[in-house]
């Protein structure tokens, strides 16, 4: 009956009940919603990142590691063995061997420092998403002897389109310089706006032409999902030998690895200050609750009700508060974040600033089942947490003075 | 003789203040099973504080009030709060239900307090109703009952929980002739039939006229003792 008694008590002040069920649902919804998106952000940006340019890991030389100087290559052996290790791994779905060489590139207008990534056109296209950033004309399928596919924003800054002709210098594995022409046969945008700066993509059998032998200094490694990233990449780095280092894509973009460890850790903080946001509104409330009523508790425990049923009772009250908001918010942020899933959030207006975080300009929120648990958690907490003045405040009452009124 | 259920020995009840007031000044009591007694004054005169005591509310500054055996100046506040639980009945002049409770529930809350079965509770709160003349309004709410009638579910209250006797201060303050010939005559009816015994603090003259003893006091003394 005390459950009874909770409840009912909770609609006496229907008006003042009803705004503190709709501050705590709002409050959910609201977490639930800046979940949803935060995690739709994030994943994209670390989904396109990995597709477009980091893979699920990568394989170097120990050396390149140290210091990414050309002469820094995989062996044919090397890669040989690392071959055999990744073909048998069911989760490796694919991998794509790269030359990547720091060099300049020059326009007739100007001249930029670049990286030269020297790709197998073919296996790059099973392993990354970068083909499909392609803008203009394409990612080497017309097979263009020496075409070059640069990003839209290093065309804008030297100058340079579709056809144009642009110069390559850079040093091989021995240390001779080289000159080469190449002609624009590409022009590609990912979400990366920094990585479109400064990275341009050649065919690697223009690079050997060039330097007269292999140079393989990469293999980017594709896995079948993007869950444990981690493990999987210790299962390879385990069988592998010798100079090859395998890293994950949290190792070879720290700051993109830190956002997504830390996006939890933030989502927590957020939902925290909203939490605390409503503690003081529920505390308020049960307050205004417990001091409306002194004369009633007064004599609850003038006739016998002990100090444990009477903080239970102030506590069951606030827990139902939760318990009765906490599913409305859950669902309302639910509806709405599926309902966003669909249509997305068109930020255009901020494209560019986007495009500097990596991100698209729609933003497409994510369910994450896990924090509802989370929030159902939190507010169950901090409804009990809630409870504790005004509970104190009525055991404090002395039944006398209470049932006078005073 | 009948069984001594309160014996009061040198209560001292003092409130301190700029002017340190001695709202119970010495009394010696001696209130025996099946009694319908009056503590009867002028406001101030000290009753009320009395029958607080008496309850177990509040705590004199010395002597003692053994009720069945038991001194309950000596006990704790929790232990207070069971006896009261399970050996005093009360009745409040503002009757003080519980507003989102029906009669039944208010009358069964405190048996709920006492941890026992909801069958008991529902046949005894029934019952108790029946014998107050409130047959046919146990679903309604304190809300929907006149003063009388509350104050009626307030004495099948005090009852439910099977007290050693009944504590009531000015249980008719707030009603009207009526409601309170009725209330007194359910007392009565309670008092003659199941022997329970009644302590009021009043200075309503129909509740002293139907006392079988009033004890008057007055300055927190009791200045007369009168079995009718």
């Amino acid at each position: 009956m005390i459950l009874k008694v909770a409840w009912r008590n909770i609609w006496r002040s229907r008006i003042r009940s009803i705004i503190v069920l709709s501050s705590i649902a709002i409050g959910i919804w609201a977490g639930l919603v800046i979940i949803g998106f935060s995690f739709g952000m994030n994943n994209e940006r670390t989904a396109a990142a990995i597709g477009a340019t980091l893979g699920h890991s990568q394989a170097h030389h120990r050396a390149f590691i140290e210091d990414p100087q050309p002469s820094a290559v995989l062996s044919e052996a090397a890669i040989q063995e690392l071959e055999t290790t990744l073909d048998a791994q069911n989760f490796v779905i694919g991998y794509a061997k790269r030359t990547v060489l720091q060099g300049m590139v020059a326009s007739p207008k100007k001249t930029r420092a670049t990286r030269i990534i020297g790709v197998d056109a073919e296996a790059e296209r099973k392993v990354t998403t970068i083909p499909s950033y392609t803008v203009e004309g394409d990612f080497f399928e017309s097979k263009v002897r020496k075409g070059v596919v640069i990003s839209e924003k290093l065309a804008q800054k030297m100058g340079l389109g579709m056809r144009k002709k642009l110069v390559l210098t850079f040093q091989d594995q021995r240390g001779v310089i080289h000159k080469a022409t190449f002609r624009v046969s590409g022009i590609y945008r990912t979400l990366n706006a920094a990585w479109d700066e400064l990275n341009l993509y050649v065919q690697q059998d223009d690079i050997e032409k060039i330097v007269g032998g292999s140079l393989i200094h990469e293999v980017l490694i594709s896995y079948d999902k993007s869950e444990d990233t981690e493990q999987k990449t210790q299962a390879i780095v385990s069988q592998v030998n010798g100079p090859i280092v395998i890293t994950s894509w949290k190792q070879n973009s720290p700051e993109l690895g830190f956002a997504d460890d830390m996006m939890g850790i933030m989502l927590v903080l957020v939902l925290g200050i909203i939490m605390l946001a409503l503690l003081f509104g529920i505390i308020n409330n049960m307050l205004m609750a417990v001091l409306e009523r002194r004369r009633e508790l007064g004599m609850l425990m003038a006739v016998g009700m002990n100090k444990r049923k009477v903080f239970l009772m102030i506590l069951l009250e606030t827990l139902m508060l939760g318990i009765v908001a906490g599913p409305i918010g859950i669902v309302l942020g639910d509806v709405t974040v599926r309902a966003m899933m669909r249509i997305g959030l068109d930020l255009s207006t901020k494209k560019d600033g986007l495009a500097e975080l990596g991100v698209g300009s729609v933003i497409y929120p994510e369910i994450v089942p896990e924090y509802y648990l989370i929030i159902a958690i939190m507010v169950i907490t901090t409804a009990l947490i809630a409870a504790l003045f005004p509970a104190y405040k009525a055991l404090k009452l002395n039944p006398v003075a209470a049932i006078r009124g005073n | 003789m009948s069984k001594a259920v309160i014996e009061v020995k040198g209560l001292h009840k003092i409130y301190e203040g700029a002017v340190p007031v001695k709202a119970v000044n010495g009394i010696d009591l001696v209130i025996s099973e099946g009694e319908f007694t009056a503590l009867k004054g002028p406001s101030g005169c000290g009753k009320t504080t009395l029958l607080n005591l008496l309850g177990g509310l509040d705590q004199p500054n010395s002597g003692s009030i053994i009720i069945d055996g038991t001194d309950i100046t000596r006990l704790s506040d929790n232990q207070l709060i069971d006896f009261r639980l399970h050996h005093i009945g009360f009745v409040f002049q503002a009757y003080n239900l519980i507003p989102v409770l029906s009669a039944t529930e208010n009358v069964s809350f405190i048996m709920l307090l006492q941890n026992r079965s909801k069958n008991e509770r529902l046949e005894r709160a029934n019952q108790l109703l029946k014998a107050v003349g409130l047959a046919g309004k146990e679903d309604k709410r304190p809300g929907e009952l006149s003063g009388g009638q509350q104050q009626r579910v307030a004495v099948a209250r005090a009852l439910a929980s099977k007290p050693k006797f009944v504590l009531a201060d000015e249980p008719t303050a707030n009603l009207d002739s009526e409601s309170t010939t009725k209330l007194l005559e359910i007392m009565l009816q309670l008092n003659e039939q199941e022997n329970m015994t009644f302590v009021f603090a009043t200075h309503d003259d129909r509740v002293i006229a139907k006392a079988k003893r009033v004890v008057g006091v007055s300055d927190g003394k009791i200045i007369s003792d009168a079995l009718k």
